[in-house]
């Protein structure tokens, strides 16, 4: 195998093995038989080209989504300022694989897929966009996450297409055509998420980001008003003495239940306003929109609540502080009662989260009903 | 007659397998400012931790002031003072805040002490509204040593203290450890690398080796004796720097 | 009878001497070199302390020592002060001692240099007539 080969195939397995340790392995082997299963199973239902196509559509799926989620933030990391200036080739034979990876998945989908029906085209253009859109986001620019929330809807939108678009992406030159398209952006996009060295390298690394590091979430710098929010909440708890929320307070950021109450409240409001808004607008369709995105709105609140559970079940991950406030002679003397006081607290906080979530995401779907949009 | 501040009786603590105090007996008198001194992965660190009842120990005993660690009451408590090795910890808070943070959670705060310091020891004005996280490592230490020192602790419990430190900043903190710590009788215990620091603040040394103390006293008298303190036919040390290189060899 | 500021004094951590000796050492030939008259008031045990940023006790040790030899007394309301010694007392032979510490060091170094002794006297004369 050719030396060249062998350094990409190194590289890929280093940096799906930054992401997670048995990363690399999962994939080779789930990628292959998931695949197999998919083109068995077509073949059973329906002919074989259905089965290649099936089966075509599964591969690159799989490997485009160990792209995003495993490759590319692995990737970054490995191409840290130092990597990237001072090892030589490395960041040219990253850029080369990871465009090399995209097209290829790509360019299967779009020949797979070419000439389906629309319905199938669909979700296949989504792919390609979300594929970018989240590498995009992985630089750390608010433009990724901006595209791949806008295009989410789209999903379940088929049926708002004129009929126009539908026979256009039912044309067998439209998938790739669309791919051939994307190359230039998606070139693009790959530079800006391997930079060399300089200092928009280092600003871009102090961009905690969801998108590559597991631990942004947890150590995320929160805006303004959330600081002002979260000190005011420490304050009052400090002047009430509640030592269970003091307890909540140093155990991580953004743990008290406020901020994830503030921010579910937030997302069912702003639900409310657009439902108004499209009425208000009199727009002849804003029933149907209504119907068909009301239960996709309606999973936010869940979603964030979920989010929430998440930073709150890694509490155990990072304990660091929790020694000092065990040393605290306000905090509870022995082990058992410091663990049951933080237990406690935690499950009051997070099932008043829940009850909010809950409540936002019924009101949402409520509102949104057949029986109101029908009116 | 009161209890001393450290007593530690046959402490033995394993990670998994391995053992890492192993029968260690220790006991440190009121006012005395003792270093503890060992090879890195000695296991100074989990000492500390063990000591303080922030790990469980698998065998023997420990007293803090006469008290089980793992059932201190809230007034010993008030009288120990920690600097943990990790000085980035409440890293989302900032400086004030955090602060004011343990303020409530102690009965004692000299306020006066901890201005004066956040002064003297450079933590001004415009670093004061950024996260803990954003400050360099300097900067934290001496935040987390502000922190311990602020409810006037009577016993002092330093793990690497100044390791981040610049020599301007250990002078600083080898001062107001002579002006406000010892001045006042308190109990210090630190672990440190930085050997001529221990050998200006330090009246006694403790060296850890193979999970017990192997030699303790008075570091003056350690080193007038060194001779029987390393094996026969070893170079005898002149200075704290080879007694340590033999001993814990 | 002038008092002394604590930068009079300066210690090397880490040498073979321990602190408090060095204190000591540094004292005695003062005293017996002139720089402290009798009757100057040395500065307090927490002065010298914090300038050296050394445990108090190590210079109450040596100050302790020195109180115990006769080089210094402890006067009320003063502090340590030098102690009245007549001149003759720290006669020629006790300074003489006093410098044998650093011949020592002298002679060690030059044996490791494999110099002959008539060379080393004659480069120590050379120099004691230089900085007269």
């Amino acid at each position: 195998m050719s030396p060249r080969l062998a350094l990409y195939g190194l590289l890929w397995r280093a940096a799906l093995a930054q992401t997670h340790p048995y990363a690399h392995r999962g994939v080779l082997w789930l990628t292959p038989v998931l695949s197999l299963v998919a083109a068995a199973l077509a073949w059973k239902m329906y002919d074989l080209a259905t089965a290649a196509r099936w089966g075509a559509n599964a591969l690159c799926s799989m490997v485009l989504l160990s792209w995003t989620w495993g490759f590319l933030p692995g990737a970054f990391k490995l191409n840290s300022p130092a990597n990237a200036q001072l090892t030589p080739g490395m960041r040219g034979r990253l850029l080369e694989l990871a465009i090399m990876v995209w097209v290829l998945c790509v360019a299967g989908l779009a020949l797979a897929n070419a000439g389906s029906a629309s319905d199938v085209v669909l979700p296949v253009v989504w792919g390609m966009l979300a594929s970018l859109g989240m590498a995009l986001a992985a630089t750390g620019s608010g433009a990724g996450s901006v595209v791949v929330l806008a295009i989410w809807p789209l999903m379940g939108l088929p049926s708002f297409m004129p009929d126009w678009a539908h026979a256009m992406m039912a044309d067998p030159a439209f998938l790739p055509l669309l791919a051939a398209l994307l190359v230039a952006p998606s070139l693009a996009t790959i530079r800006t998420i391997f930079p060399r060295a300089g200092d928009r390298h280092w600003r871009q690394l102090e961009k905690r980001n969801v998108w590559r590091d597991k631990d942004a979430f947890r150590n995320r710098e929160d805006g303004r008003f959330m600081r002002w929010w979260q000190a005011r909440s420490l304050r009052r708890a400090s002047g009430r003495r509640d030592l269970g929320i003091m307890l909540l307070h140093g155990s991580g950021p953004g743990l008290q239940v406020g901020g994830i109450v503030l921010g579910i409240a937030g997302v069912g409001l702003l639900g409310l306003l657009l439902v108004g808004l499209m009425y208000l607008g009199g727009y002849p369709q804003a029933a149907k929109l209504a119907l068909k995105l009301g239960w996709i709105w309606s999973l936010l609140p869940l979603i964030l609540f979920q989010m929430h559970a998440l930073l709150l079940a890694s509490l155990a991950e990072a304990p660091a502080g929790q020694a000092l406030l065990r040393l605290a002679p306000a905090m509870p003397a022995t082990a058992p009662h410091f663990n049951r006081l933080l237990a406690s607290t935690v499950l009051r906080s997070s099932m008043v989260a829940w009850a909010v979530a809950a409540a936002t995401a019924l009101a949402c779907s409520a509102l949104t009903a057949p029986a109101w949009t029908s009116c | 007659m009161t209890a001393s501040p450290i007593l530690m009786r046959g402490v033995a603590k394993r990670f998994g397998s391995k053992p890492v105090l192993d029968g260690l007996d220790w006991e440190v008198g009121p006012g005395q400012v003792i270093g503890l001194l060992g090879r890195n992965g000695a296991g100074k660190s989990t000492l500390m931790e063990c000591l303080l009842g922030l790990r469980e120990i698998d065998g023997g005993s420990i007293a803090l002031f006469g008290e089980s660690p793992d059932a201190l009451s809230d007034a010993t408590r008030a009288r120990i003072g920690y600097v943990p090795q990790k000085s980035d910890l409440f890293d989302w808070m900032t400086p004030l805040p955090m602060l004011d943070y343990f303020k409530a959670l102690y009965p004692r705060w000299n306020d006066a002490k901890v201005e004066g310091l956040l002064g003297r020891w450079g933590i001004d004005l415009a670093m004061r509204n950024q996260p803990i996280r954003r400050l360099s490592g300097g900067e934290q230490q001496r935040l987390s040593i502000i922190r311990a020192l602020a409810h006037d602790p009577e016993l002092l419990v330093l793990d690497e203290p100044v390791s981040a430190l610049d020599p301007a900043g250990r002078r600083d903190f080898l001062t107001e450890l002579i002006d406000g710590v010892i001045e006042r009788g308190t109990t210090v215990v630190f672990s440190t690398h930085i050997l001529t620091d221990l050998e200006r603040v330090a009246l006694d040394v403790a060296f850890l080796k193979d999970g017990r103390i192997v030699l303790e006293g008075d570091l003056d008298d350690l080193l007038d004796g060194a001779a029987g303190h390393v094996p026969p036919g070893a170079r005898v040390p002149s200075n704290l720097e080879d007694l340590f290189i033999e001993v814990t060899r | 009878m002038s008092s002394h500021s604590p930068q009079l004094f300066s210690i090397v951590p880490g040498s073979t001497e321990p602190i408090y000796r060095q204190l000591v050492d540094q004292v005695r030939r003062m005293a017996a070199g002139g720089q402290l008259a009798p009757g100057d008031a040395l500065p307090s045990v927490r002065e010298t302390a914090l300038q050296l940023a050394v445990n108090p006790m190590t210079v109450s040790k040596a100050y302790g020592l020195l109180e115990l030899e006769g080089v210094l007394e402890r006067r009320r309301g003063v502090g340590m002060v030098v102690a009245d010694r007549p001149r003759s007392v720290s006669d020629a032979g006790e300074r003489l001692a006093l410098l044998r510490p650093t011949l020592e060091r002298a002679a060690r170094e030059a044996r490791e240099l494999e110099l002959d002794p008539d060379a080393i006297l004659t480069l120590f004369t050379q120099i004691l007539k230089e900085s007269a």
